[in-house]
């Protein structure tokens, strides 16, 4: 079975719209800080709407922002 | 810390400090009026209507997001924890006095709200502490 692993370029987008804090990016997504704090690190993973609703955010496609990392199989 | 957190460090805080009040009462009632009339010192316990009040200390801040979904998912498996730890623990509060006093003894009505009451402070505080380890105790959560 694979397991997959996401991962995401928020913090990247973030300093490269003009150093946009946490909080910001979490109003406009519609969400809490914390979920946004949860999410860079990698702890939590977004419903697609978030998803969709923080890569509109950055006015990038869901693929720029999320992507799968990589794929591991684990029946090897 | 958000708002769920404050009310979850909020409600092991009023329980520990009902309990610890509670035990101090009792004691300086046993030392001075003997043991019967000590009991009275329990009444303390009524300061864990205090925990009804966490909703009206910890409000609701205006504009501001505070219940997302990683909010809601982190309480349903709090609720689930707590639903999983009732099952046993109300088991093993019915039959432990039946396995005690054995099935043909009386035991007093007292007892019932004795169990409701410990049971439901055990399910306020297992809820608690499922919601702070999912959440990170502390996390400030490398804010920057």
């Amino acid at each position: 079975m694979a397991k997959i692993e996401f991962a995401n370029s928020i913090r990247r987008l973030r300093f490269d719209n003009d150093e946009m804090s946490q909080q910001e990016l979490a109003e406009k997504a519609g969400c809490t800080r914390q979920t946004i704090i949860a999410i860079e690190q990698g702890k939590y993973n977004p419903s697609l709407g978030l998803a969709f609703k923080i890569a509109c955010a950055f006015d990038k496609k869901i693929e720029d922002v999320f992507r799968i990392n990589e794929i591991l199989n684990t029946n090897d | 810390m958000n708002k769920w957190q404050k009310i979850a460090w909020y409600n092991i805080f009023v329980i520990i400090f009902t309990f610890i009040l509670t035990g101090v009462c009792v004691g300086i009632l046993t030392i001075k009026y003997g043991m019967p009339k000590a009991l009275s010192g329990l009444g303390m316990l009524g300061t864990l209507g205090l925990l009804g009040l966490s909703d009206l200390i910890f409000k609701k801040k205006k504009h501001h997001v505070e219940f997302d979904e990683r909010d809601k998912l982190i309480f349903y498996k709090s609720i689930q924890i707590t639903f999983a730890i009732f099952w046993p623990l109300f088991t093993t509060a019915c039959m432990v006095p039946w396995f005690i006093i054995g099935p043909n003894n009386p035991i007093s009505s007292n007892m019932l709200p004795v169990m409701l009451g410990a049971i439901g402070i055990t399910l306020v505080v297992v809820q608690s502490i499922a919601t702070l380890v999912q959440y990170g105790w502390r996390s400030r959560d490398g804010e920057n």
